[in-house]
């Protein structure tokens, strides 16, 4: 028997690649959401023991679901690249699989966020607590669906931002990677102050006008979110495998 | 055809205002098991990571199979570089990096990969970071050759392996090109050991080909004489003598260059003549002067 030509992967690569991240992220989601319930029945037991429980200590989570997939995004953007190109594959389908993995892993995060603070609602009713979310990135008003859209939208651009600060320090080194860090990580701060809507710095109804700020957060998020991809795909397209020693 | 064909023209790469290869030239045939020789710092890991894309070429052109193989997912699919530090997920197990290829690497032989690692005594519960530094270089052969790709290159994989692991691998190498025929191309220190597995060789030193060819005519161009050593030390004066050996009053010098009556004048005095060794004809090209300066890693 010969090889005579080497065939097409079986399946899409960027698919792949999405699931593989994806299912990756997951795992530690899993993880880092098990914990934080842990963390927050007990800060509410301990709370209602020493004070009066009033705030939702879920939404403070969000911080975390921000931060700690960011954090691993970096990671993995650096150590996946080897491992990509050496299993025969493009840099393309490492750009594309890994920006439809951040978008599922935000969607995920957001569908989980939501759905806790609705279990810790209905918690807090039923020991006859009051529920409101006070965590100086939300509206006061701030119902379940709108921070579902908020979050998710939120952790989007976090989890792109960790891809392309991951990259970034791939391409550019520690020094010019630390340097482009307010373009690479700053839009997180940005869409967090601008998704908190009038209740941050940021009074969108002020700034972009209307009574729709988080239809306008929204579109600007995406946008924002959109132009990172871009720099993200164009950085991967062009990334060299380090060498490394054993 | 059995494999990718690589033409190489007129390669430059430059890492800052390092050069590490100096429009270089050269081919691969397909179906064929090439030596990439060269010194430290002479530029094979360069060349391997351009002809599997690891990295980009300053100028110059480079076709696999016929296309550049850069973000050429055909030409990636069908090309393999396995590196002496291995470029797999170091926090999995070795079974799982093995699913990952498999679902990746359209000829994948998990077959293949279950019956090295069994040789090579690697735990598929292990992770490449609790791995020795031997035991790390045998999971890249795995990888190498379980991939069966057209191009397969192998860069220095044998670091670290001991002789036993070693001999397995070219043994289990050989094995499976006879059965699967591909490209290989294999850049070793460990000359000795790999020259019989070589059709071809390619030399590079300092970022230049300084001889590529097929390993016997390579090998014609030199000879090992061996007899008394009063008559081998007549027989080579005045000749290059590249490397000598004694074992009491037996001789052995090999010589670069041959002459039209090296036969008879062998037979008349009693001599042997032999081929030259690839490594004695090695060092012998790469050799530099005193004070002549390396770079150490290109």
């Amino acid at each position: 028997m010969s090889i005579d030509t080497a065939r097409l992967p079986s399946r899409s690569s960027v698919r792949g690649t999405a699931t593989w991240l994806l299912w990756m992220n997951l795992y530690l989601a899993a993880w880092a959401w098990g914990m934080a319930i842990v963390v927050v029945t007990g800060a509410l037991v301990v709370i209602n023991q020493v004070g009066e429980v009033n705030n939702s200590v879920m939404a403070f989570a969000r911080q975390g679901a921000i931060w700690f997939p960011f954090s691993v995004l970096i990671a993995i953007t650096a150590a996946y690249l080897p491992v990509h190109i050496a299993a025969g594959l493009t840099r393309r389908s490492l750009a594309l699989g890994s920006l439809l993995a951040a978008g599922g892993l935000a969607l995920v995060y957001g569908v989980v966020f939501a759905l806790l603070l609705v279990v810790e609602r209905a918690v807090f009713d039923a020991f006859g607590w009051q529920w409101r979310i006070v965590e100086g990135l939300s509206p006061d008003s701030a119902d379940v669906a709108t921070l579902f859209v908020s979050s998710t939208l939120l952790f989007l651009v976090a989890y792109v931002s960790g891809l392309l600060v991951g990259m970034s320090y791939q391409r550019l080194g520690g020094w010019w990677g630390t340097l482009a860090l307010p373009l690479t990580a700053g839009p997180i701060l940005l869409v967090s102050a601008l998704l908190a809507q009038d209740a941050g710095p940021f009074s969108t109804s002020v700034w972009f006008g209307g009574d729709q700020p988080l239809l306008v957060g929204s579109a600007v998020t995406l946008l924002i979110a959109g132009l990172m991809a871009v720099a993200f795909d164009r950085l991967t397209r062009g990334a060299s495998v380090p060498n490394r020693t054993s | 055809m059995t494999g990718f064909g690589v033409e190489v023209r007129d390669l430059t790469a430059r890492y800052g205002t390092t050069t590490a290869l100096d429009a270089v030239s050269f081919t691969l045939r397909p179906g064929v098991i090439t030596g990439l020789l060269g010194r430290n710092g002479s530029g094979k890991t360069t060349a391997l990571s351009i002809l599997a894309a690891f990295r980009r070429r300053t100028s110059g052109t480079v076709l696999v199979d016929g296309e550049d193989p850069w973000e050429n997912e055909r030409v990636l699919a069908g090309t393999c570089l396995v590196r002496e530090s291995g470029d797999v997920a170091n926090d999995q197990k070795l079974k799982e990096t093995l699913e990952f290829l498999g679902d990746r690497r359209p000829l994948f032989s998990r077959e293949l990969a279950d019956t090295l690692m069994d040789r090579f005594e690697l735990d598929p519960l292990s992770r490449p970071d609790r791995l020795s530094r031997g035991k790390r270089s045998a999971f890249g052969v795995v990888v190498g050759l379980a991939s069966r790709t057209p191009l397969t290159l192998l860069d220095e994989v044998h670091l670290g392996m001991d002789a036993p692991s070693r001999y397995a691998f070219y043994d289990a190498l050989l094995a499976d090109w006879v059965e699967h025929p591909r490209t290989i191309v294999l850049s070793s220190h460990l000359i000795g050991e790999i020259e019989r597995l070589l059709e071809d060789v390619v030399v590079l030193d300092r970022g230049t080909v300084l001889t590529m060819s097929d390993a016997e005519t390579l090998r014609s161009g030199g000879i090992t004489v061996t007899g008394p050593a009063e008559a081998v030390e007549a027989f080579v004066a005045g000749r290059d003598v590249v490397a000598r050996q004694r074992l009491g009053r037996t001789a052995q010098a090999t010589l670069v260059g041959t002459r039209a009556d090296d036969a008879s004048r062998a037979r008349q005095t009693g001599l042997e003549l032999g081929p030259v060794a690839l490594q004695d004809l090695f060092v012998h090209l790469t050799d530099r002067p005193a004070g002549a300066t390396t770079e150490e890693s290109r």
